[in-house]
């Protein structure tokens, strides 16, 4: 039954913390200019995630609050027989909330909630062959950051804040039998001749953790229209604690006469296996415990502004992915073998290019573009995450609705590069992955 | 350093040539078979069958011997994707390399293979998701939908090709786009060639009985709403070089064989002889005589043992003219429904009698032997090692041999071709 534990973690930790799927979009404002944010963030708040020196200065008190709304279509195509299986995926909101006080006109205090990794990926469990690697994964993480920002001088900004985070993780997965090892033999069932696809149990790993992390920030008003910025999200670890449940499926098979297992003609398969689900059976219930190391990531930019109503911006994007290539899984049961897995991911590299025009006193309007490398490396594109460099667009629009209270829209599209990937983890990619996503976010600023 | 108006928009332009230049590179789809199907309707093309369909020669399937069958030769012209459950050299069992010795194949390092050697499936490093050719040696119409009936043929094959489902039931897997059939000749065969009594016909499946299987196993593809298939009657069996006509033994103890002779010890009785030479009771050429029976009284009166071949009734191991033609009636009443079930009035799919080929191949004595080649002694002769029954059959007398199964596959390509106005290349 080891493969079948590989399994039902492999690419999870991709998944939490990718750059792919990962959630850039914490603010209706930036989302609309590409989310660049490091030189000039948006004045509501949201400097806290993007760059915390942002808040140096801010006056007054600041509430803001908003959702996005991620609609992903996705798709796998088998090299096979050319046919699709489409995501499954709900529309997914993530929402975002900031407050900010100004303890003094050069520093100002803050605490944001938001949901950096908030992404499903569901697939269907009918004839989708990825469905053993894993057809719904459920990342849910949430970040409370206190922070503060201080203007050190009409020129410089600092910022740092801690944010406390806490994950919850879900993976279900099915198990093939006839990947399974015939009991006291060195082959599989599939020697047998039982089918390639043979669902006999269904696992379900429940798991939160939690960690912290540290996110400073600086930005340099090099001159009246041009400001630089950065800021830096440190490496962080989040220990998942859980259970992973296992449930026999009916594999629907009955042995015929002289079959080579010798059993009597009318032997349902599901017999053979049922054992590993009671106790002590490599497929007992049980618990788990997995640490996930994320990686550090920052951005560096600027923003220019080339008249008063007009202005561009940039930031690059960095994200050490190398640094997570190893990931150990310890099951409490000692039936189920313990598991190291090495997604050996990448460093990304995005490039974000923003602008905002100031159509009225009112009215902003915003556009950006991004890209942005993959993470997982070829040999790693999974059902759970298929991953892969991105081309993303944006637009939005703030408005002011009165003097206290701003409201903004934003729309993105993301179109992933197509992607040949795997369902099978023993067998390399056999087919394409392709991915593209709507998102719209609205907002509202209110300044008391 | 003051940062100037024209740096910033040169820096972002720099930012947006460096984002652009990995910006869109799409993977893309890799099918296996590297080109299409030469027509939608062979997108998914599953074959349901036999020992025949499953690529069984000499007595015994492996790998080599599998992708030799028609169906996987057709399935390669239409360039369809066609997964087969291919088995391990040297096989479940090892087909025979040398039927006089019962020598079986049997590579180096390997134990002597026996009828009872059975190795393993072939798992492949990418497991594809279902089997194409459905197809169990020893299946009879019955077990195409239903291998748990007592009446069952299911044997170990059957699980190893299917694992648990019926032919039906893997197809179905498939969603094929095309189906091909060709089952019912286990109904008569194991009839005919019964060990204990050749000709057996309580061993035959009734025609009703036949019709309401065929149907029953017709509905059930019918359920896959496959576009279009090709239904393949069942053949004579007493066609086939298992069986010798009598009226040849005779013929050949007789002396009107030319270069033929049997031991002295050998008899044939008149009753064998050729009805058209007047002999009272003469009934040869209605007379089948299996292989294995035949042999044995050759091998019997080569070690001096008197032995006497007779057509009588009353030889349980030959198949007698009654027997023949109850033989020959089924096949004529299962061809029947199969015709129907194909016809345009029911399903308008194309339909091959396999018995114009058959017979053509058996006017042709260098194709299908009257008499097997028996070993001759001398050296150098490999003809009975390769070819006893001739260039149509296998090491068994009765599975086709490759030749053959390119023959079919070729006349198949021509009948689907002309019925559904398709354009399936000639086999290689």
């Amino acid at each position: 039954m080891r493969r079948f534990a590989v399994l039902l973690l492999a690419g999870a930790p991709s998944l939490v913390a990718a750059q792919g799927f990962g959630v850039y979009e914490q603010n209706t404002c930036a989302m609309g200019r590409a989310g660049v944010a490091a030189a000039s963030p948006c004045a509501d708040g949201s400097a806290i995630f993007f760059n915390p020196a942002g808040l140096g200065g801010l006056g007054g008190n600041r509430f803001t609050a908003g959702v996005t709304l991620i609609g992903a279509q996705g798709s796998f195509t088998d090299d096979f027989l050319g046919r699709r299986t489409d995501l499954e995926n709900p529309l997914i909101p993530v929402p975002a909330a900031y407050f900010t006080h100004a303890l003094t006109p050069a520093l100002t205090a803050g605490i944001g909630v938001y949901a950096p990794y908030g992404l499903e990926t569901k697939w269907p469990t009918e004839d989708f062959e990825g469905r053993f690697v894993g057809y719904n994964t459920d990342v849910r993480s949430i970040y409370i950051q206190p922070t503060v920002g201080y203007q050190v001088s009409p020129k410089l900004k600092l910022g740092v804040g801690v944010a406390y985070i806490t994950s919850r993780l879900a993976l279900h997965q099915r198990a093939d039998f006839s990947t399974q090892l015939v009991p006291g033999q060195t082959f599989t069932f599939a020697a047998l001749g039982i089918p390639t696809g043979t669902d006999f149990a269904d696992a379900s790993l429940h798991a939160t953790g939690s960690g912290f992390a540290v996110n400073f920030g600086g930005m340099v008003q090099l001159s009246d229209r041009v400001s630089i910025g950065g800021h830096w999200l440190t490496r962080k670890q989040i220990d998942y604690d859980g259970t992973v449940d296992f449930t026999q499926i009916s594999t629907g098979l009955t042995l015929p006469a002289d079959n080579p297992l010798g059993l009597p003609a009318g032997t349902l398969v599901d017999a053979l296996v049922a054992a590993n689900f009671g106790p002590g059976g490599s497929l007992a219930d049980g618990g788990v415990k997995t640490s996930l190391i994320m990686p550090p990531q920052g951005t560096l930019g600027f923003a220019y502004r080339a008249t008063d109503a007009w202005t561009v911006m940039a930031d690059y994007h960095y994200v050490v992915w190398g640094w997570f290539s190893e990931v150990q899984i310890d099951f409490a049961n000692p039936a189920t073998p313990d598991l190291t897995l090495h997604p050996n991911n990448s460093d990304t590299h995005g490039f974000r290019f923003g602008t905002e025009y100031r159509y009225s006193p009112k009215i902003q309007l915003r556009g950006g573009y991004l890209y942005h490398s993959a993470a997982s490396p070829a040999e790693f594109v999974t059902p759970l995450l298929p991953e892969g460099a991105r081309n993303e667009f944006t637009i939005g629009a703030g408005i002011e609705l009165t003097p206290q209270l701003h409201a903004d829209l934003g729309y993105q599209y993301i179109r992933q590069n197509d992607r040949r990937g795997l369902v099978n983890t023993s067998g390399g990619n056999t087919g394409l992955y392709q991915f593209s996503a709507h998102l719209f976010g609205i907002g509202a600023a209110y300044t008391f | 350093m003051i940062w100037t108006t024209t740096r910033f928009p040169a820096a972002a332009l720099g930012l947006l040539l460096a984002a652009l230049g990995g910006a869109c590179e799409n993977d893309t789809v890799n099918r296996p078979f590297s080109n299409i199907p030469v027509d939608p309707l062979f997108e998914r093309y599953v074959s349901i069958g036999n020992s025949i369909t499953a690529g069984f020669q000499s007595d015994g399937i492996l790998d080599s011997t599998q992708l030799q069958s028609y169906t996987v030769l057709l399935a390669r012209a239409m360039h369809s994707p066609f997964f087969v459950p291919l088995m391990k050299r040297p096989g479940c069992r090892p087909p025979f390399t040398n039927v006089f010795t019962q020598t079986r194949l049997t590579p180096p390092g390997f134990p002597p293979s026996t009828a009872t050697s059975c190795y393993l499936r072939v798992v492949p490093p990418i497991p594809p998701p279902f089997v194409s050719n459905t197809a169990v040696p020893g299946a009879e119409v019955l077990d195409i939908y239903n291998n748990l009936d007592p009446a069952s043929n299911a044997n170990t094959l059957t699980t190893f090709f299917l694992g648990g489902l019926t032919q039906v039931q893997m197809a179905e897997r498939a969603e094929p786009t095309f189906v091909s059939v060709w089952i019912g000749n286990n109904d008569v065969l194991g009839a005919a060639t019964s060990s204990t009594n050749g000709g057996d016909t309580t061993l035959i499946t009734p025609a009703a009985t036949f019709t309401l299987r065929y149907t029953a196993m017709m509905d059930s593809i019918d359920q896959m709403a496959p576009q279009g298939g090709v239904l393949i009657g069942v053949a004579n069996v007493t066609l086939i070089p298992f069986f010798s006509r009598g009226s040849t033994y005779w013929a050949i103890k007789n002396g009107l064989v030319p270069g033929a002779a049997f031991p002295a010890t050998m008899a044939v009785d008149n009753n064998c002889a050729p009805a058209a030479v007047m002999i009272p009771g003469s009934r040869g050429d209605s007379t089948l005589v299996p292989f294995p029976y035949g042999a044995a009284l050759l091998t019997a009166a080569s070690g001096g043992t008197p032995v006497v071949l007779s057509c009588s009734d009353t030889v349980p191991r030959v198949v007698v003219p009654a027997e023949l033609r109850a033989l020959v009636a089924a096949v004529t009443a299962y061809n029947a429904t199969i015709s129907a079930a194909a016809a345009v009035t029911a399903r308008g799919w194309a339909y091959l009698d396999p018995n114009v080929k058959l017979a053509t191949l058996a006017a042709d004595t260098a194709q299908v032997r009257p008499f097997p080649y028996f070993p001759q002694g001398n050296a150098g002769d490999t003809v009975a090692v390769r070819r006893p029954f001739g260039r149509a059959f296998s090491l068994d007398a009765v599975h086709p041999s490759a030749a053959t199964h390119r023959l079919l596959a070729d006349t198949l390509r021509q009948l689907i071709n002309a019925t559904y106005t398709t354009a399936i290349p000639p086999i290689p």
